[in-house]
């Protein structure tokens, strides 16, 4: 399978780069599509549709195919993927049905695959993705390979996009179904935030809604370590408030398998709760977690390593989600991370910063997380 | 880009004396400088926040761990306190264990000191009498006789002073026993303390099931040498033992009276024996056998298969303790249901 990365600052920068890729004869079917929620998705889903190219996309936090990371712009990741090997759906959760949403998407794979895979990605900060994910789970079973992310925004956290090449929605998830008989897809999430602190209570929650830690507002409780001495509840402490819970996420401890992340991506400021990626258990324990120290981008990259030794020694092409909280947290160096795995397979490459990721971490289930690199590796089998 | 940067960048570029290819590498390095100050801004800014964040968590953990330490500390007083009223009533128990079964040796003991105080009524009866005679003998001037009478009472002196000191050592056996171990190891003749206790224990359940009845059977070692054991507290395991197999036999004798031609002569067994380096105390009885779904919970503290009055269950428990952890032995059974049960002691020359 041949792939191509292409990127651009609007439509027409893509359609530029599209030709000059096509030149050579490259016939690409499946375009991955990443861009800012302001550029014109219609005018490329377009240009795609009528170049008969199949368009899996959303909205992102920032793109990038190489170590130069985008802002604002197009990335697109075009692959010659036979187009019996691959099916793309879209529906809406609007009633919050994200579990029923990805079944009857699992469903309709099967009747197309024996063993489908997934690349997924879903819309609306609100969406308990890990629902997203049991969805397939239901159907296909708890070894299905599902990966992909929650669309972003640009950092506005206000609307996300995902889209095919005649749909769009802002609640709902456009999926990328695989016929893993025929086309390989491996990755594999790594994070490395450092819990510090005593575990605390979480004392009320309904779904990923968290309201109280030990009996306090989980906001004022995260204001307090954050340093600050209190945050006024107006629109204008939005953006403080939010990198404050970005940059200072709760990780939830778990019985079983390591802990993993929920930072608050919806701040309420009526009653100082978060909404988080992923559930949170009324009565589970919590610890805040700062950022690691900067060498865990080479974990990152280990991490990726041993993928690439242990499941995926050659692939066609790669995709990274990152979560845009390891943008914040590693600001100008974040692209180093982004070249360090480009460079281990050393094949086009297109990425995104998100909201959330949805993969496995090492040795753990299928899981939502947070600021983890995702890396997923494709090829098709000869 | 950084100002400075910027401004140093600005002054190459209108220099006329460098050349293009100067003026490239220049801003290339300039470039890559003002990438380096930013990562390290960056890193600044960061480990600023993470620094503030860190102290603030620190601080409460350390106030979390010293209130769970305080917590702690309470707990382990607590358990102290629990542990030494734990003590105190164990040894409260063991004490009141030891009452009981002096309880139980009363008739046993009664026995034993009557023996002696039958001797000393008698001899003391009889030499009132002799002097009563040698008073008469006295008086008829047959000094022959008086001397022959004071010889007489000079032997049931004798022995009147014999049977009072065997009364005597009863009632100081007896007190040795109800009192507290010294936990002082002493050589013993072991098999004199058997068969003491075996007195006791026999005269015991004598006085208490008058119609029990067993044949006892005593084989005791002779090249036994002494032992060094706390006598009071191997005496209580010889008795418990006994009391034990007196019990068994008993229970046997009543069950199968009520069986018609049923024969069955109930035994009781006291042996000891040197092996050279252990000295073994074997108390057999052919009682009913202990049933294999209790035999592993008879060591056990308060476990009893006696009716609610009869037995406190720290009898064995208690002995066991004794002769494992007093005195480094063992003590172990063989039981058979129908057939009997041999408890034997088994313990260490030193």
């Amino acid at each position: 399978m041949l792939a191509k990365s292409i990127k651009g600052t609007s439509p027409e920068d893509i359609n530029s780069a599209l030709r000059d890729a096509m030149a050579d004869g490259f016939r690409p079917t499946l375009a991955i599509v990443f861009l800012s929620v302001k550029q014109d998705r219609a005018a490329v889903c377009k240009m795609f549709k009528d170049s008969g190219i199949a368009v899996f996309g959303c909205t992102t936090h920032g793109e990038f195919i190489d170590e130069e990371l985008g802002k604002e712009s197009i990335t697109i990741l075009l692959l010659d993927m036979k187009e019996e090997f691959f099916w793309i759906y879209l529906r809406d959760f609007p009633t919050g049905n994200y579990r029923a949403a990805t079944s009857e998407i699992a469903q309709l794979a099967r009747e197309e695959f024996a063993r489908p895979a997934f690349l997924i990605s879903g819309a609306h900060m609100s969406t308990d993705a890990e629902e997203l994910l049991k969805g397939f789970e239901d159907v296909i079973g708890t070894e299905v390979n599902v990966y992909g992310s929650m669309a972003g925004d640009d950092m506005s956290f206000t609307e996300q996009f995902v889209f095919t090449n005649d749909r769009e929605s802002n609640r709902g998830v456009v999926v990328l179904a695989l016929d893993e008989d025929k086309i390989k897809i491996r990755g594999r999430a790594t994070c490395g935030w450092k819990a510090v602190g005593t575990p605390k209570t979480v004392t009320r929650s309904e779904g990923n809604h968290v309201f109280t830690v030990d009996d306090v507002p989980v906001l004022d409780l995260t204001v307090k370590y954050s340093g600050f001495d209190s945050i006024s509840r107006d629109a204008a402490a939005k953006d403080t408030a939010l990198l404050i819970a970005t940059t200072l996420p709760l990780q939830l401890q778990r019985e079983k398998g390591d802990p993993i992340m929920r930072p608050g991506l919806i701040v309420n400021f009526d009653d100082g709760s978060f909404i988080c990626s992923g559930t949170v258990p009324q009565g589970s324990k919590v610890r805040f977690s700062v950022p690691p120290d900067f060498d865990v981008m080479d974990t990152v990259i280990q991490q990726a390593g041993d993928l690439k030794e242990k499941e995926m020694p050659e692939a066609d092409a790669l995709v990274v989600f990152s979560c845009a909280g390891r943008l914040l947290a590693f600001g100008p160096m974040m692209n180093m991370e982004i070249e360090g795995i480009r460079k281990l397979w050393n094949v086009p490459m297109a990425g995104m910063f998100s909201n959330g990721e949805l993969a496995r971490a090492t040795n753990g289930n299928l899981e939502m997380h947070n600021l983890t690199t995702c890396c997923v590796a494709l090829k098709a089998y000869k | 880009m950084n100002p400075h940067l910027s401004r140093i960048a600005e002054l190459i570029n209108q220099h006329d004396q460098l050349s293009a290819d100067e003026k490239v590498a220049l801003n290339k390095l300039i470039t890559d400088a003002d990438k380096q100050w930013a990562i390290v801004d960056f890193k600044l800014d960061r480990t600023e926040k993470v620094k503030k964040t860190t102290a603030i968590l620190l601080e409460e953990t350390i106030e979390e761990l010293e209130k769970k330490r305080q917590a702690v500390e309470e707990s382990k007083n607590a358990l102290q306190q629990s542990l030494e009223d734990l003590k105190a009533a164990q040894a409260q128990l063991i004490q009141s264990e030891k009452m009981a079964s002096l309880g139980e040796l009363t008739a046993g003991i009664a026995h034993e000191i009557q023996n002696p105080l039958n001797f000393v009524n008698n001899f003391s009866e009889l030499g009132r009498e002799l002097i009563d005679d040698m008073k008469v003998a006295m008086a008829e001037g047959d000094y022959q006789t008086v001397a022959e009478i004071a010889n007489d009472l000079s032997g049931n002196l004798e022995k009147i002073n014999h049977h009072g000191r065997r009364a005597d050592s009863i009632v100081k056996g007896m007190l040795q026993h109800s009192r507290t171990s010294s936990g002082q190891k002493e050589l013993t003749d072991i098999n004199t303390l058997c068969d003491e206790y075996l007195r006791l224990a026999y005269h015991g359940i004598r006085a208490k099931e008058k119609d029990f009845n067993a044949k006892i059977v005593t084989e005791f070692d002779p090249s036994l040498p002494k032992v060094a054991i706390i006598p009071q507290d191997i005496g209580r395991v010889i008795l418990n033992l006994l009391n034990n197999a007196f019990y068994a036999v008993h229970e046997r004798t009543k069950t199968t009276a009520k069986e018609s031609g049923a024969d069955y002569q109930p035994l009781v067994g006291l042996r000891t024996r040197n092996t050279g380096n252990w000295v073994y105390i074997i108390v057999e009885d052919n009682g009913n056998g202990i049933p294999g779904i209790i035999r592993d919970k008879i060591f056990q503290p308060f476990f009893t298969t006696k009716p609610t009055g009869q037995g406190t269950g720290l009898g064995l428990s208690l002995s066991y303790d004794i002769v494992t952890k007093g005195h480094g032995g063992e003590l172990t059974l063989e039981t058979s249901e129908g057939t009997g049960t041999t408890f034997s002691v088994k313990l260490p020359f030193q």
